[in-house]
């Protein structure tokens, strides 16, 4: 029969932990370690651990939840596919609308001082520039609404998968 | 194939089957050392199937099976191999395999890994480490490796700080 004591126990324990202890050896520790009163100070950490191995292994008793695979997003090759394809068409979009933008923004800078520039003639005239200025928005919101719509397309597939 | 499946028939079945288990293994994993491992892990997970054998009329197809997933989910790990990833099949850690039932494929996806096994083996089944080696043709020094990080891991969840 193996006594545990605090001559050996530091011993035992690097045994354990290497994995080389018989099962014996196993038995003792977990009969040491659940005896309570026994154990020294410094070695009451391993009580609930050997606790758990002599109370049957429940995976679902573990105090930490590291062992829980972590939830992997776009697992599939078609999934990071498409997920490639939808970043590339926001990116597309976002470069055409940026360079929409800019062009509506020039044309508002020169409608604050009411002409502007088109072809090297300049223009004046509110109903002009008005038009203009409201013709660069409509393009914008409707490229603003095919982005929504291709993004929902892409992300129903992705949830097909 | 007897309703119970005892050590001994484990042991004498399992010996038949690993070099076919080493053969499918090596093809896909690349080389034996690693095929070694996968085949070991096989192994032990038919250990923890054993019960549910008596109702399939075979331990060839569920280790086929196994062996195979087990190999494809080495080669994506590690991203070696001759086969390259983009020729594997999509799924395979638990993919429906015709020659085996649902339930069996049920219960094959809920089957430890190497290390929870062994850990089970040695505390709650009562193998020593010679004896899990035997049983799993593998090595002791395999085992108490796997057994030590089990452990090891175990210990660090109740002790984040050593």
């Amino acid at each position: 029969m193996i006594v545990i004591n605090e001559n050996n126990i530091e011993a035992l324990l690097e045994k354990f932990f290497d994995g080389n202890t018989t099962n014996a050896e196993d038995r003792a520790l977990e009969k040491f370690f659940c005896s309570g009163n026994n154990v020294p100070e410094r070695y009451k950490c391993y009580c609930d651990m050997f606790g758990w191995y002599a109370s049957g292994m429940d995976s679902k008793k573990l105090p930490s939840a590291s062992s829980q695979p972590k939830h992997v997003f776009f697992r599939t090759k078609t999934a990071r596919w498409w997920s490639s394809v939808a970043a590339l068409i926001a990116l597309a979009a976002a470069i055409a609308w940026l360079s929409t933008w800019q062009s509506h923004t020039d044309n508002t800078l020169l409608y604050a001082d009411n002409y502007i520039v088109r072809d090297g003639h300049t223009i004046t005239g509110m109903p002009e520039i008005k038009a203009d200025i409201d013709a660069s928005v409509m393009d914008g919101d409707c490229l603003e609404h095919e982005i929504d719509m291709g993004i929902r397309m892409l992300n129903d597939k992705l949830n097909e998968e | 194939m007897s309703a119970a499946m005892t050590r001994s028939s484990f042991e004498s079945e399992a010996s038949r089957l690993r070099p076919v288990l080493l053969h499918i293994a090596a093809s896909i994993v690349g080389n034996s050392d690693d095929a070694a491992d996968v085949v070991q892990e096989t192994l032990l997970k038919m250990w923890f199937l054993r019960h549910r054998l008596a109702d399939y009329n075979s331990f060839d197809a569920p280790a086929r099976v196994i062996v195979r997933n087990l190999s494809i989910n080495f080669v994506r790990r590690r991203a070696i191999g001759p086969i390259a990833t983009d020729k594997l099949p999509e799924k395979a850690e638990c993919e429906r395999d015709e020659s085996l039932s649902d339930e069996i494929t049920a219960a094959l996806c809920a089957l430890p890994d190497t290390e929870q096994a062994v850990l089970r083996m040695k505390h709650l089944e009562g193998f020593e480490t010679e004896e899990i080696a035997a049983l799993i043709h593998s090595t002791p020094g395999a085992v108490r490796t796997a057994l030590s990080r089990a452990r090891q891991r175990i210990r660090d969840m109740y002790n984040p700080s050593k």
